[in-house]
């Protein structure tokens, strides 16, 4: 497959911000393969692509977990230009023992890469370390940053707020998810997109 | 032996050699408790051999409430903003000196070109930060999972060297629990 227009952009921003050289990147980029994930795939650890990584063309995820009283929390809707680590074993599961899954909730066009090549590709070329590092601390910075933000927010707030995170997401995610994401009833968000299209 | 090259040693789990090296582009400072030693919106790209002292990772938001999304007191290598130092971005956060802290400081500038050389360096990074977020994760689920009581006891048991030093405000922030509640729950623990 062709390398996408805005995969480029995407790459041209990484090249200049880690100081790599383009034709590194990009021979490591094409280096991924490119997959269709079908709607309600389970991946990571127990799933599809159990040590990989995935930069995500269209379509969207969820993360979630289950507690020790079996409820699920959604806490994380991977999607577009997110790259997500379904499979690095050492991210998924935290102190508490609790492991964090990752499904597809409509079809996904992505890129996967295994964890084990890219570290052994990185080992050739050290620069290449940049780009997995860099991403990281993009995937912290967003769980950080809702975390922050929806702390202190009233529920309307919050709503409004979870639409500009996560634009085009509302449609395609079911209402219970994205309930258990806000921590916000099914009928408080019917009340709030109410008060909101007013 | 030096010990400031020890540190760095054990801090990046290193031979002593490259540690001198590393020894060498570091410069030692001291910032009195209280310093915004880096402000969000602000690309700065350097890191922090922390010796001495406890800081916090905090925003603030536009009604100057602050949000503290961490505190390190024993942990030793520290970038001031994970953006800064590996992305050569604006940082998303401020870096706040708690107490007084001291520590040796190193800018990504002088030091990425040390860890072009020695590979090893960047799997430390990729460690550290794998580590950063599985305790981002792990700080979700407990605050889905755990009462607010169970939270500052896994807090005082971790901290437990520095909690004194850490403002009830921070440790109420860190653990998303209201101050008033976090006073009734010492309180409550300590009857």
């Amino acid at each position: 497959m062709k390398t996408r227009q805005s995969s480029l952009e995407y790459l041209d921003i990484v090249s200049d911000a880690l100081q790599i050289p383009m034709d590194s990147l990009l021979s490591a980029w094409r280096s991924g393969e490119d997959v269709v994930i079908p709607t309600s795939t389970e991946l990571g650890v127990n799933g599809l692509y159990p040590s990989h990584g995935i930069f995500i063309h269209s379509g969207i995820l969820r993360d979630y977990f289950i507690d020790n009283k079996g409820i699920e929390h959604t806490i994380r809707f991977p999607h577009k230009t997110s790259v997500i680590s379904p499979g690095l074993n050492d991210l998924k599961v935290n102190s508490s023992g609790i492991e964090i899954l990752t499904e597809t909730l409509t079809e996904v066009e992505a890129k996967i890469w295994d964890f084990n090549f890219m570290r052994e590709q990185a080992e050739q070329n050290p620069l290449l370390f940049r780009p997995i590092i860099a991403v990281m601390c993009e995937a912290m910075y967003i769980k950080q940053r809702n975390d922050v933000r929806f702390s202190a927010c009233t529920a309307k707030q919050r709503y409004l707020l979870f639409l500009e995170s996560f634009p085009g997401v509302v449609n395609q995610v079911p209402l219970k998810y994205i309930s258990s994401y806000l921590k916000m009833t099914p009928e408080t968000i019917s009340r709030v997109r109410t008060e909101i299209s007013k | 032996m030096d010990a400031h090259t020890l540190h760095i040693q054990q801090a990046l789990g290193i031979d002593y050699s490259l540690a001198e090296e590393i020894k060498a582009i570091c410069r030692p400072v001291r910032y009195a408790a209280k310093t915004i030693v880096q402000r969000s919106g602000v690309v700065d790209t350097k890191a922090i051999f922390l010796q001495k002292g406890v800081c916090k990772y905090s925003v603030f938001d536009k009604q100057g409430n602050e949000y503290v999304s961490r505190i390190d007191g024993a942990e030793r290598f520290l970038a001031y903003g994970y953006f800064g130092f590996y992305r050569r971005e604006k940082a998303v956060a401020n870096f706040i000196a708690i107490t007084e802290i001291e520590g040796l400081e190193v800018s990504a500038d002088n030091f990425m070109p040390i860890v072009d050389r020695n590979p090893e360096l960047y799997t430390f990074f990729v460690d550290s930060v794998i580590r950063r977020f599985m305790k981002i994760q792990s700080k979700e689920v407990s605050i889905i999972q755990k009462s607010s009581t169970e939270r500052y006891q896994d807090f005082r048991e971790r901290y437990k060297d520095v909690i004194h030093d850490i403002p009830l405000k921070d440790i109420a922030s860190y653990l998303s629990i209201q101050p008033g509640s976090l006073s009734r729950i010492r309180k409550n623990l300590s009857s």
